[in-house]
């Protein structure tokens, strides 16, 4: 048993690993200071108990293979869907989208979790393929195993996260090996059909709130006290946290509730409010060094369902803190897309936890035994 | 999955992630770094509401440093916001119910406000317990306190004191020294949130502002009293429709009383019209009748032309001057009038021709010698110099009339100021209300034999002329009195109107004080020695008796180290 645990700590990726453990307890920090002496103080508390959690998931993710956690993907794939096909009738309304699983206390966003799965089954997919290169079908059928759990969680309808699971896409078509003239002229393709979508949405599908955000993200000023004013309270949060911050539990845009959803989507405007340019920085940092971790892996993955995992933790990484940093620094609109390891919530973070696990796990055994 | 491909995707990666951070770094630096200064104030600005709140203003004293006028503490009401009020109807209600105001009125400025909001401002100081009851009552009504004024004696020299609003001086000294009475201010910062549930009073500045050294005024807290009680009794006996009565010593220009009627009281300063609030012994002008005769008789006499011997024919007591006819208002005893005669019988024909005599060009340089037609040294905000135009504006009329005191308006203040100066020997006496300070260099105004002439006629005035009334049983008195017309001003009945004066010193040989007795439109009695003079006397003996007892009160100060020294 001692030389079994000896053996993991020897094998352990220390650098990836103390930099997920980082971002854990920054965003329990952050989490605690967001809703301390408010009305949400018991979430912090809460995202202590989410955290302590994600380290020891972290911790069982990287013990076991990521071979071993691949062999039971069609089962997790499996049940997640299944979960998601029964959201309609199990699931708990949140702000009009069926997107919760109620079990007890505490609350389930199997959403986050398909994210996971649908990478895992993915690589289970290419593994079966035993090394042959991809056909055009195979990026057509990996292409369904996202699309599938992604859909179910449009119509719950949560389309924000229903977006987070794009980056899967790009993880598929980086691992095709389709040059990068193909891939451009296919992301230009997709674009030209986004805006057609869009244009369609406009004047169809989309919700008046929906419209708000845009045309506020193009221009707070439009209605600084409507739509608008997240955007403006948010921007106003993190310049005035200036380059130091204005300490812990300290800032006024979020102590006063100006800032909207301090502990969840504009978790990051706290972190700028309150830590300054000084932590901000240091949270990129960590990102930063653990999506470079990952970037590194790449290369020396032994087997392409090791690279597609570490391609889609790199991604799905990468998408989530773009989209949701970028909308808090007003370069972006307004999304309802969490901030991996921040922002409060259990499903999101276990699920990005298990992300990073999945990437480093291909990293500590990347030499064929 | 092969060839430079494979070698080049991991670098893209790490190119796509350090690109992604550099745009979020940039911004960052952007926002944090080079707008920090935009931001932190925009957060500053919808977090906080600064109120301020005056701190206490300088006393006011009387020249014996009783109280006249003092800052107190006071209940405001107010709430942070006015939506979470449960009861915003009756909260109004209530509130006006112990401010005054209507509770229409506090509803409106209730309504559609959503931050801090004042429900009623510096409350009367003895109403803490209602407010804070109020408070009770009435959840989110909140109290605090601030600094109010409060006049001990109520009314007693209000017209000169003034009055305060919310912000500031409304009235009398307290408007015109606004600035210099004006204590410090203290800001409150109410913390505010989005929503407004939770607020945070912060006391960013502490208590510790001195309060400004209280300012001591010329008034003398007894006499003002007794004048304006005398006043007030003189007022009502002849239904006036106001009165003025100013005591100042001449040698010092010091104003020693200035009672004015109607009056109000200050604590309550709503309770009264705001023309109550009026100082019409320095703020209006009014016809000075036959007190101006003294000057005509002093331009006569400084400019050489007559001597107090010389004789004016008056003949049957009528004058005709083209249109017009100028009657004595009492048949002259005798035809001939010598010019001591004119102005203790008072005779317009005499006054007149003797005007006539002297010119327009010395008439108008004796007026503006003794002040008329330009505000007096007091310099009270508002202060009129009075009608006064130039002879190249005369008509044919206006040289006999102003000769008796018609055709021109004086303010009290310059009325009494001319008399002190043949008080004080044919100098100019710079009135003041501050007692410190040198008093100026005074300038001759008329010849040291011509003040001597002018005060022998005015003490006949009193003992054998129409000013017996002001005789004080013991002391020489010197004086005149003056029942004015109010030319062209008749009363709704048809009446015509008057204004009954009584101006002069005493005591005679050493002048020490100089009173003014004016009643505007008394009804009945409307004689100046009627009138004015016994309430002239019964004033002028209580100030010189009540100096007399200030003086055995208080030996000069060298004396008194003297006795401690032994």
């Amino acid at each position: 048993m001692r030389d079994r645990a000896a053996g993991f700590f020897r094998l352990l990726d220390w650098p990836g690993f103390l930099t997920v453990l980082a971002l854990i307890t920054y965003g329990v920090v952050m989490v605690q200071s967001a809703t301390h002496g408010t009305r949400l103080a018991a979430l912090g508390d809460r995202q202590l108990l989410y955290g302590s959690l994600a380290a020891v998931v972290l911790l069982a993710a990287l013990a076991v293979s990521y071979e071993v956690w691949i062999d039971y993907s069609a089962f997790l794939y499996g049940l997640v869907v299944l979960t998601l096909l029964a959201m309609p009738l199990i699931g708990h309304s949140v702000a009009g989208s069926r997107s919760w699983l109620s079990l007890g206390p505490a609350g389930l966003q199997p959403s986050e979790m398909a994210k996971v799965f649908a990478a895992l089954a993915c690589a289970g997919y290419i593994k079966d393929m035993a090394a042959r290169s991809l056909e055009r079908r195979d990026v057509a059928i990996l292409f369904a195993i996202a699309a599938l759990p992604m859909a179910l969680t449009a119509a719950q309808p949560d389309f924000g996260t229903a977006t987070t699971f794009l980056p899967l896409f790009g993880a598929i078509l980086y691992l095709s090996g389709a040059p990068l003239g193909r891939i451009v002229k296919w992301a230009g393709l997709a674009a030209v059909g986004v805006a057609v979508l869009f244009a369609l949405g406009w004047f169809t599908f989309f919700k008046p709130y929906q419209k708000d955000r845009i045309l506020t993200f193009l221009d707070p000023s439009i209605d600084p006290k409507g739509a608008g004013y997240q955007v403006v309270q948010a921007r106003i949060a993190v310049g005035s946290g200036q380059v130091t911050g204005k300490g812990l539990r300290s800032g006024t845009q979020n102590r006063l509730n100006f800032l909207p959803a301090p502990h969840t989507d504009f978790i990051f405007g706290v972190v700028a409010e309150e830590t300054g340019f000084l932590g901000s920085a240091l949270l990129l940092s960590l990102y930063l060094g653990l999506l470079l971790r990952l970037a590194g892996t790449l290369e020396l993955a032994k087997d392409p369902e090791g690279r597609f995992l570490v391609a889609a933790a790199f991604f799905t990484l990468l998408y989530h803190i773009l989209i949701n940093v970028g909308m808090v620094i007003g370069l972006l609109p307004t999304t309802g897309i969490p901030l991996p390891f921040l922002s409060y919530g259990g499903s999101a973070l276990l699920a990005m936890t298990l992300f990073a696990a999945l990437g480093i796990n291909v990293r500590m055994r990347r030499f064929s035994v | 999955m092969t060839g430079p491909a494979k070698a080049l995707r991991p670098r893209l990666l790490a190119i796509l992630g350090l690109a992604a951070a550099a745009v979020v770094a940039g911004r960052l630096v952007w926002i944090q770094g080079f707008r920090h200064a935009y931001y932190e104030e925009a957060a500053t600005e919808q977090a906080q509401e600064r109120i301020t709140v005056d701190l206490p203003r300088a006393a006011l004293l009387d020249r014996d440093g009783e109280v006249l006028a003092a800052s107190v503490r006071c209940p405001s009401l107010f709430t942070f916001n006015p939506r979470r009020l449960s009861d915003p109807a009756g909260l109004a209600r209530a509130v006006a119910g112990l401010s005054g105001q209507e509770p229409g009125d506090v509803l409106d400025r209730l309504r559609g406000r959503k931050g801090f909001t004042w429900l009623a401002r510096k409350l009367p100081y003895d109403r803490f317990d209602e407010a804070r009851a109020l408070c009770q009552r009435y959840p989110g009504c909140e109290m605090m306190e601030e600094w109010g004024r409060a006049y001990p004696g109520g009314s007693v020299a209000a017209n000169l004191l003034g009055c305060m609003g919310t912000d500031g001086g409304l009235a009398g000294l307290e408007a015109d020294w606004d600035r210099a009475l004006r204590g410090g201010s203290r800001e409150y910062v109410v913390m505010r949130d989005a929503v407004a549930t939770t607020l945070i009073p912060l006391d960013i500045v502490p208590d510790v502002d001195p309060r400004p050294p209280a300012v001591r005024l010329t008034v003398d807290g007894a006499i003002q009293f007794y004048a304006e009680q005398v006043l007030d009794r003189t007022v009502a006996e002849v239904r006036a429709r106001d009165g003025v009565a100013l005591v100042l010593d001449p040698r010092t220009g010091d104003i020693l009383a200035m009672a004015v009627r109607p009056t109000f009281d200050p604590n309550a300063p709503a309770l009264s019209p705001v023309a109550d609030w009026r100082n019409h012994a320095v703020l209006d002008a009014y016809e000075p009748g036959s007190t101006f005769k003294l000057v005509t008789l002093a331009a006569a006499l400084d400019s050489g032309r007559f001597r107090p011997w010389d004789t004016v024919a008056v003949g049957n007591g009528t004058l005709t001057v083209g249109p017009k006819t100028i009657h004595d208002d009492e048949p002259p005893l005798k035809a001939v009038y010598s010019l001591e005669e004119v102005l203790a019988h008072s005779s317009n024909v005499g006054a007149a021709k003797l005007g006539m005599a002297l010119g327009p060009e010395v008439m108008y340089h004796y007026m503006r010698r003794f002040g008329f037609g330009e505000p007096t040294a007091l310099r009270l905000k508002g202060e009129p110099g009075g009608v006064l135009r130039p002879p190249d504006q005369w008509s044919a009329l206006s040289l006999p009339c102003i000769s008796f005191g018609q055709e021109l308006t004086a303010t009290p203040i310059q009325l009494a100021l001319a008399y002190a100066s043949v008080a004080a020997g044919g100098t100019r006496v710079t009135p003041r209300v501050l007692p410190d300070g040198p008093v100026p260099p005074s300038e001759r105004l008329v010849a040291p034999n011509t003040a001597r002439e002018l005060d022998a006629m005015l003490r006949r005035v009193v003992e054998e002329g129409t000013g017996k009334a002001a005789a004080i049983p013991g002391v020489t008195v010197a004086g005149k009195t003056g029942t004015a017309q109010k030319i062209g001003h008749r009363s709704e009945d048809g009446r015509k109107l008057f204004i009954a004066y009584f101006v002069g010193y005493a005591p005679a040989e050493a002048p020490r004080v100089v009173t003014l007795v004016m009643v505007n439109e008394p009804v009945g009695k409307i004689y100046g020695g009627a009138v004015a003079a016994p309430a002239w006397a019964r004033i002028t003996a209580f100030a010189l008796k009540r100096l007399a007892a200030r003086a055995a009160a208080a030996p000069p100060a060298d004396l008194a180290r003297v006795e401690v020294l032994k």
